[in-house]
């Protein structure tokens, strides 16, 4: 199969998948027993009014009905309500809550630099930190680096986030004070703020995630390790460096490739705890806010991002594979 | 013990890993331009010795001592060590050791798929150890490894250019029998075959031009038509390059090919070492006979060459298992007209990324009830593949596959399960197919309570006798695989087999991954439990000297296509294909007369 096909495919799939979210989304949050336009009705609600809302959100239709609507909204917009009192959501219309007065699009854009910053900069130290953990645990196998190492990583997959969080406000921010507690300053305004800031979120994001590389590279490490060819390369008289770092770590990357791509998808979709405890007001938040107003626009829209999300991140993932693994995937 | 001559020099020598001796008091004698062959059974601490001296045997500790003594040679600046004096392996320090990982001594590996990284090139990965060792351009040129014309030598010191390696690289796989270098340069190990392979890392293991080469099995994975070209490499670069090579294998047909010494190794000690012919005419060591005992001989080659040689041994009639005829008769397969299992213009075709690939060409095969069919071919000829089909674990593109009368197809009937269970399977590996975490008896017994409805006292007996069977104590079937040695785990994987009494048994290779004297008492197992239970067997072997002694009826497979079948006395001693002879030809006889003769018409022809 020629890339372009392969691509088509999975594009193919996404979208599949996406729709099929999308429906699920919508069966769990439109066609249960409960009104959405209860929610939105406010209290007390007359019956008019009920029936008015009804109408203004597109409820009183038949269920595919309202999931065409929804689903057109997103490629062409959308318009609720009628006359004088409409409201368009501008495409892609995701939804629109009208306890914000924003469309949903709007909204996760206006979040989303938050999440991006707290999630890549995680990434970068995550990245960094788990797979050396990993691998001076794998060359040191069986020493008490080893098990000091792990045991560590460990510790960091158990440890609840927001502990972490908590724990990590308490000592830097109360005892030392050296760190702010939350808050976040938009890069463009002032990047050092803006990391200052985001340090001690990246920390503690980084340091459930790094737990996992940590023993992801040390497992698939030490196999690596065992292969004929790492042998081979000894046997040309390569120094252990050369042998480790080249022949070792370039068969290490393609399962960090894959599980990093998971990992970046699942976050930039809201990093709900992190942002929580340190106030940042991401993707993760807006999401969490919508549930506790029962704003089920809001609710379905983010949900389906975070799928999309997810789903891209997993692409790009396979297509790097043909370029990261000679075997995979024609190379001519 | 100060033969100034040798290249290397084992002297009592050891290798123990903590506390657990492997070898004890080895010594060789590495030559130049000569091949020493160190032989004996897995385990035996024959790679051990070899690797542990370069340092690359993990964790192993040496005692004793190994010298390399080559020649002075041109050398780069700070290179101390390749200067004339002696090296003292064991001892040395990593550094230094590195140092003659390479560049002094070349090694060639058993797997060459496994042996190459998968993501590097292989021009990349052969420049490397050329960079490794730095060599100035100067001596590239002026070693032993003479270049056709000059390689583009620069005047300054330090490392060679990217353009001077390349063109060594290319050099050194030409040199090696690859005739289209600078593809094999640009290619992942994925793209080649394992005959490809194994000449680039012989050209790797050459590069920097080292005084020894250790070859451990450097055959073993390739088909015989393949490893003649490899054995005919690794003997010229002891005879052009004067390399001291030392050649680590099982097979004495190898040795028998080869070698000029051999050294025999059993239980981590050296039995005996002599020169190839003492060797095998005049073997002193009671081990030493035991194994040349235990190697099948292919009486059709052997009855091919010279008749001087045919009169030295003997009579077909002194065959170790008598003559193959004397086998084939003796089954009643002979007279039977019933099928055990018959394909009829069975075609598989296999498509992947737009090509298509055959893997069976419309093959018309009849195996009759009782009788042992044995099938030869090189890998990927489509031997498996027919064993698939009549499993039912692979369909036909067109045409037909029976067992036991019945048609086979992959739809999972109950039809299906009936004929399924009229087929016993042994593969080639019983490590493998034997599950790790159930008992002998669990395993022995679950084609019975799958396809039976006995009772579990009625399975527990024949459990029994089934262990009974393939000759191994009642008491097996509480143990676990890992409790087995090879050719025990292997009987197992027998007795599963034959539980239900198939009417055609499906032997895979069976002997491949035993030892010699273990796989002569397997076979003679196979032979006895064919003739109590009267199945029909299909043997895949790509030892013809096995398939020889075993089986009845001979079908030579090529590139998926039957090319020739027939009884196997008349198919081996008279083929009329010449893709048969030519397999019969590759297959090394464990005879160094017969070998040499044949290497001598070879390389007239």
């Amino acid at each position: 199969m020629s890339r372009a096909k392969f691509v088509i495919y999975r594009l193919l799939g996404a979208l599949i998948v996406l729709l099929i979210v999308a429906a699920a989304c919508f069966a769990i949050f439109y066609l249960m027993p409960s009104n959405p336009a209860q929610y939105s009705c406010g209290k007390p609600c007359s019956p008019d009014r009920l029936a008015e809302v009804e109408r203004y959100l597109g409820v009183d239709q038949a269920w595919w009905k309202q999931l065409f609507d929804f689903l057109r909204g997103i490629v062409v917009g959308r318009d609720f309500g009628a006359g004088a009192a409409a409201i368009h959501c501008d495409a892609p219309c995701f939804g629109y809550s009208f306890r914000l007065r924003d469309s949903v699009t709007s909204l996760i854009l206006s979040r989303l630099p938050i999440t991006v910053s707290l999630t890549l900069g995680a990434a970068v130290l995550w990245a960094i930190g788990g797979i050396a953990a990993g691998l001076i645990a794998a060359l040191k196998r069986g020493t008490a680096t080893d098990n000091v190492v792990m045991g560590a990583a460990i510790t960091g997959i158990s440890a609840p986030t927001y502990l972490l969080g908590l724990l990590g406000i308490l000592l830097f921010g109360f005892t030392l004070n050296v760190l702010p507690i939350g808050g976040y300053v938009p890069l463009t305004e002032n990047p050092a703020m803006w990391a200052f800031h985001l340090i001690l979120p990246w920390i503690v994001l980084a340091i459930a995630n790094a737990a996992i590389y940590a023993r992801l590279t040390r497992g698939q490490m030490l196999e690596v390790m065992s292969q004929d060819y790492i042998r081979t390369a000894r046997a040309k008289g390569l120094s252990e460096p050369v042998v480790i770092g080249k022949h070792g770590l370039r068969n290490l990357v393609l399962p960090l490739t894959t599980l990093f791509a998971i990992d970046i998808g699942g976050l930039l979709g809201g990093a709900v705890i992190t942002e929580k405890v340190f106030g940042l007001g991401g993707v993760g938040t807006l999401l969490l806010e919508a549930v506790s107003n029962l704003d089920i626009q809001v609710i379905v829209g983010v949900t389906l991002f975070a799928a999309a999300i997810v789903v891209i991140a997993n692409l790009l993932a396979d297509l790097s594979y043909s370029i990261l693994d000679p075997r995979i995937g024609a190379r001519h | 013990m100060a033969n100034t001559s040798a290249a290397l020099e084992f002297s009592d020598h050891s290798v123990s890993f903590g506390a657990r001796t492997i070898t004890e008091g080895v010594s060789l004698e590495l030559v130049p331009g000569s091949i020493l062959a160190l032989v004996g059974e897995s385990g035996s601490g024959k790679s051990v010795t070899a690797l542990a001296a370069l340092g690359l045997a993990g964790s192993a500790t040496q005692t004793g001592s190994v010298r390399l003594t080559g020649p002075e040679r041109p050398t780069g600046e700070g290179r101390e060590a390749r200067q004339g004096q002696d090296t003292e392996l064991v001892g040395l320090t990593a550094k230094a050791l590195r140092r003659v990982r390479g560049a002094r001594v070349g090694v060639v590996f058993q797997e060459p798929m496994g042996a190459f990284n998968p993501m590097f090139r292989l021009g990349h990965q052969i420049a490397e150890a050329a960079r490794a060792h730095g060599r100035e351009p100067a001596a590239a040129g002026g070693a032993q490894t003479t270049l056709p014309e000059g390689t583009p030598t620069s005047p300054t010191e330090g490392a060679e250019s990217d353009d001077s390696i390349g063109e060594r690289v290319r050099q050194q796989l030409l040199k090696s029998g690859l005739h289209n270098p600078d593809q094999v340069m640009r290619a992942y190990p994925h793209e080649l075959s394992g005959g490809q392979l194994q000449r680039a890392m012989i050209a790797l293991a050459t590069i920097n031009s080292p005084e020894v080469l250790f070859a451990d099995e450097p055959t073993t994975a390739l088909d015989v038509t393949v490893q003649t070209g490899i054995l005919d490499l690794l003997r010229r670069q002891a005879a052009e390059e004067g390399q001291a090579v030392l050649l680590i294998t099982h097979d004495m047909g190898v040795v028998a090919d080869i070698a000029d010494r051999v050294a025999v190794m059993k239980s981590g000690r050296i039995v005996e070492t002599g020169a190839v012919r003492d060797i095998f005419d005049r073997p002193k060591s009671e081990y030493t006979r035991e194994l040349l005992d235990a190697v099948p001989r292919l009486n059709a080659a052997i009855a091919a060459s010279t008749a001087e040689v045919n009169d030295r041994l003997g009579s077909p009639t002194e065959h170790p298992y008598g003559s193959a005829t004397a086998w084939a008769e003796s089954s009643p397969a002979a007279v039977s007209a019933v099928l055990a299992a018959e394909l009829t213009a069975a075609t598989v075709v296999h498509r992947s990324s737009g090509r298509q690939v055959t893997a069976m060409d419309s093959v018309d095969l009849a195996i009759p009830a009782g009788s042992i069919t044995g099938l030869v071919g090189e890998s990927g000829s489509g031997k498996s593949t027919i064993a698939n089909v009549l499993t039912g674990g692979q369909g036909l593109t067109s045409g037909r596959a029976f067992v036991d009368g019945g048609r086979v197809s992959t739809r999972p009937t109950r039809k299906q399960r009936r004929l399924r269970s009229e087929i016993g399977v042994v593969f080639q590996d019983p490590r493998g197919s034997l599950n790790p975490r159930r008992s002998v008896g669990a395993q022995i017994a679950e084609p019975m309570r799958v396809h039976t409805d006995r009772g579990r006292r009625d399975i527990e007996a024949q459990v029994t006798s089934l262990l009974d069977d393939v000759r191994l104590p009642g008491d097996f079937a509480g143990r676990y695989p890992h409790e087995l040695s090879g050719g025990q785990r292997q009987r197992v994987a027998i007795a599963r087999a034959l539980a239900l009494g198939p009417k055609l048994l499906i032997a895979d290779e069976p002997t491949s991954a035993l030892d010699v004297s273990v796989q002569r008492g397997v076979l003679r197992l196979l032979a006895d439990l064919h003739e109590i239970h009267e199945f029909a067997c299909l043997f895949i072997s790509h030892d013809l000297a096995v398939v020889e002694q075993l089986a009845s009826t001979v079908v030579v497979l090529q590139r998926g296509a039957i090319v020739e079948q027939g009884p196997s006395s008349q198919v081996l001693m008279n083929p009329s294909q010449g893709y048969t002879r030519e397999l019969i030809d590759s297959a090394p006889v464990p005879d160094p007369e017969v070998q040499a003769a044949r290497r001598a018409a070879r390389l007239a022809a």
